[in-house]
């Protein structure tokens, strides 16, 4: 007996029924949540830094800045490829 | 005056305390008299004597599990293959999951779950980095990174501090001399909970000489 949802997921996500700009929104959406997080995350390293501040506060502040860049670099290139 | 002696709290260390401790990287678990170091309301004759965070063997646990989280979209991968096979192949629906796990969507979504897992070891470092411990000359100091919007600092003089609790359980934290330490106020109560902090028996006995010696410079405190 042939299973009619099966069919339908396979046709939604293989045979296109699924917009292009579906997909996109959604990845999209999930990356702005991980790189708007991201840049919370920063200030609130400032913010704690603020409390207790080390020899390497700066280090640690370009450690962070290069990690956001990282999270809008992997952005740009999922949505290039799309 | 000996060289074990703090000239600024006039604390006798025991040789081990005074130089086991001298090791400061901003990475260290554990530092006494670090110079690198500042907190939020320091005064200008307030001294740092113990810095204390949890034990680097929680940090490298913590990142490798994070690490092997980054293989969850293989794992489902794999899965689908084997319920695919199992279960539809017999039955002639089974789905062309090669088409999707070769497709742009596929890879969209492991970029996305990289994205996640280095977001993951951010956290876990810093969460690391600021869940920190500091005695001062005149205050122990408990700083919390609970979560992102979630902070705490919590203080209370080393005159109110009463006693401190060694506990050391599970084969973890015997293996690695790691240990749990809780110190009591005046008051009785616990105010801070340190967990997993590396060679707690000596830290303990640290902070009981630290507190001893400001008993003495106040005996009417008792």
């Amino acid at each position: 007996m042939p299973i009619d949802w099966v069919q339908n997921i396979q046709d939604l996500i293989l045979k296109g029924t699924v917009p292009d700009f579906l997909w996109k929104g959604l990845i999209s959406i999930c990356f702005m949540y991980i790189i708007i997080y991201g840049f919370l995350q920063v200030r609130q390293l400032k913010v704690l830094q603020q409390r207790v501040s080390t020899s390497s506060d700066n280090l640690y502040n370009f450690v962070a800045y290069i990690y956001l860049l990282v999270q809008i670099l992997i952005f740009v290139v999922t949505l290039l490829m799309l | 005056m000996p060289d074990n002696i703090d000239q600024n709290t006039s604390v006798q260390l025991s040789p081990e305390m005074d130089e086991r401790f001298r090791v400061v990287s901003s990475l260290t678990s554990l530092a006494s008299f670090p110079s690198n170091i500042t907190v939020f309301g320091q005064n200008h004759d307030e001294r740092i004597l113990l810095f204390i965070r949890k034990d680097k063997a929680v940090l490298i646990f913590n990142l490798v599990v994070q690490g092997i989280s980054f293989l969850v979209p293989f794992l489902v991968q794999y899965l689908l293959y084997f319920l695919n096979n199992k279960f539809l192949l017999p039955l002639n629906n089974s789905i062309n999951l090669d088409a999707f796990f070769t497709s742009k969507y596929w890879t969209a979504i492991i970029l996305l779950w990289v994205a996640y897992v280095l977001r993951g070891f951010y956290n876990i470092f810093f969460k690391w980095y600021y869940d920190l411990n500091i005695m001062t000359t005149n205050r122990f100091l408990d700083l919390d990174l609970i979560d992102l919007f979630h902070n705490r600092l919590e203080e209370t003089s080393i005159s109110k501090i009463e006693d401190v609790k060694d506990t050391q359980t599970g084969i973890i934290q015997s293996l690695f001399g790691m240990g749990d330490l809780e110190i009591f106020t005046a008051s009785g109560q616990t105010v801070f909970s340190l967990q997993d902090v590396p060679r707690s028996n000596k830290i303990r006995d640290f902070i009981m000489d630290i507190v001893i010696e400001e008993r003495k410079k106040r005996p009417d405190a008792d």
